[in-house]
């Protein structure tokens, strides 16, 4: 096996942006994002967009809005806003609401005391629970270069006062190429606060009258890693592979609108960069 | 007194005659100045070489065949078009390799782009 480590150059990758021009570019393939909701629908990878426009200082990648008061050689310093990733969870295809009519395990009815009804089962089905709104983080993240690696640190606030919660992350990114295959690797942890995951986990009387499902969501770490493996076809086209892993704390998975301990996921496919 | 400056002539011998074995090589120029980030840029280098295994050996840019020789690689000038970093290697039939180098890709005009601050395809 022939193995080299070459730095990835600021060039032609799509680590590096022009200023003031989209950056645009759609992968089509398979993979699935794991929903770890009760009833919750795996959100299918079928297609990718990759939108990115950069000015000299502020930016738009992704869905995330920034101005980045500090570009050095080897640190950066920006300030964000961008809608929280926790409620799409809450919202996505789900078949029931498609398919189905509602068939969860609390009643409809809230007038119903829980004190006098014995649920059969503890789990929540996401279909029967109060509406969870989207939330938009403010943040401030801090990045360290290296030759071929990065450190992040990252805080974000929710400014739209939905739960007002907090989170933190650390991160650290390594990028190499292998011939014609460029790999990145992601691995971190984010701290979400009790208001965060209360907010979306929790369940109170507004999801339900049964209280031995009542739960307070605490603050927890959630450590994830993924691999990206990139492998250029032409001056367009590449191949596009990621894989992921986020391991949720027991503050979550105790909640009963939680039924697995992860989330995984998965993409194999083509990108077409415009 | 003797011992000592024995033993120090001895290391140096043996010093010489251990780099004199090791295949080495040069290759001038190795960097390469393109005008902005992406562009194509045109490298002709000369390799020298010193202490090649007496074989054929192949020359690999960034695991592409790029040339070999019937015996001892033999020096001389090879042109190549890289926009990035690559890796330059000669490589015996066993495809091990002999000695590898580093072209490096040097820009005039870096201030119309930016590091990306989130990594691609990271909507999801």
């Amino acid at each position: 096996m022939f193995v080299s480590s070459t730095i990835v150059a600021c060039s032609a990758d799509d680590t590096c942006i022009q200023k003031s021009s989209w950056h645009l570019g759609i992968a089509f393939g398979v993979g699935v994002k794991t929903n770890p909701l009760v009833d919750g629908d795996n959100i299918p990878l079928v297609i990718l967009p990759d939108i990115a426009w950069y000015a000299d200082k502020a930016y738009f990648d992704n869905g995330e809005l920034g101005y980045q008061w500090l570009n050095q050689a080897h640190i950066a310093f920006e300030s964000f806003i961008q809608f929280d990733q926790e409620r799409a969870f809450f919202s996505f295809l789900h078949p029931a609401n498609i398919l189905l009519p509602t068939s969860g395990v609390a009643p409809e009815s809230p007038i119903i005391s829980g004190e006098d009804i014995k649920s059969p089962q503890y789990n929540l089905s996401i279909d029967d629970i109060a509406n969870r709104k989207w939330a938009i983080n403010g943040g401030i993240r801090g990045h360290y270069f290296l030759s071929n690696g990065e450190w992040q640190l990252t805080f974000q606030q929710d400014i739209s006062n939905v739960h007002k919660g907090q989170q933190v992350g650390i991160e650290y990114n390594h990028r190499w190429q292998w011939f014609d295959f460029r790999f990145g690797l992601r691995t971190g942890a984010n701290w979400k606060s009790a208001r965060l995951i209360d907010y979306y986990y929790g369940v109170s009387r507004r999801d339900t009258p049964f209280t031995e499902l009542y739960f307070n969501g605490q603050s927890g770490w959630q450590p994830y890693m993924s691999i990206n493996a990139q492998k250029p076809i032409n001056e367009n086209w590449s191949w596009l592979a990621n894989i992921g892993y986020r391991r949720l704390p027991s503050s979550l998975t105790s909640s009963p609108l939680i039924e697995q301990n992860s989330i995984q996921k998965i993409f194999l496919g083509i990108a077409y960069r415009f | 007194m003797e011992l000592r400056v024995i033993a120090i002539v001895a290391g140096i011998f043996f010093c010489s005659d251990v780099s004199a074995q090791t295949p080495a090589w040069s290759i001038q120029p190795n960097i390469c100045v393109a005008q902005r980030v992406g562009d194509e840029c045109q490298l002709t280098f000369r390799i020298e070489t010193q202490n090649m295994p007496a074989e054929p050996l192949c020359l690999f840019l960034d695991g592409q065949l790029i040339n070999c020789s019937k015996n001892s690689y033999v020096s001389k000038e090879t042109s190549i078009s890289i926009n990035k970093n690559v890796l330059i290697e000669l490589k015996n039939k066993a495809q091990k390799t002999i000695v590898s180098k580093k072209l490096l890709v040097k820009y005039l005009d870096l201030h119309d782009h930016r590091r990306r601050v989130r990594p691609p395809w990271s909507l999801f």
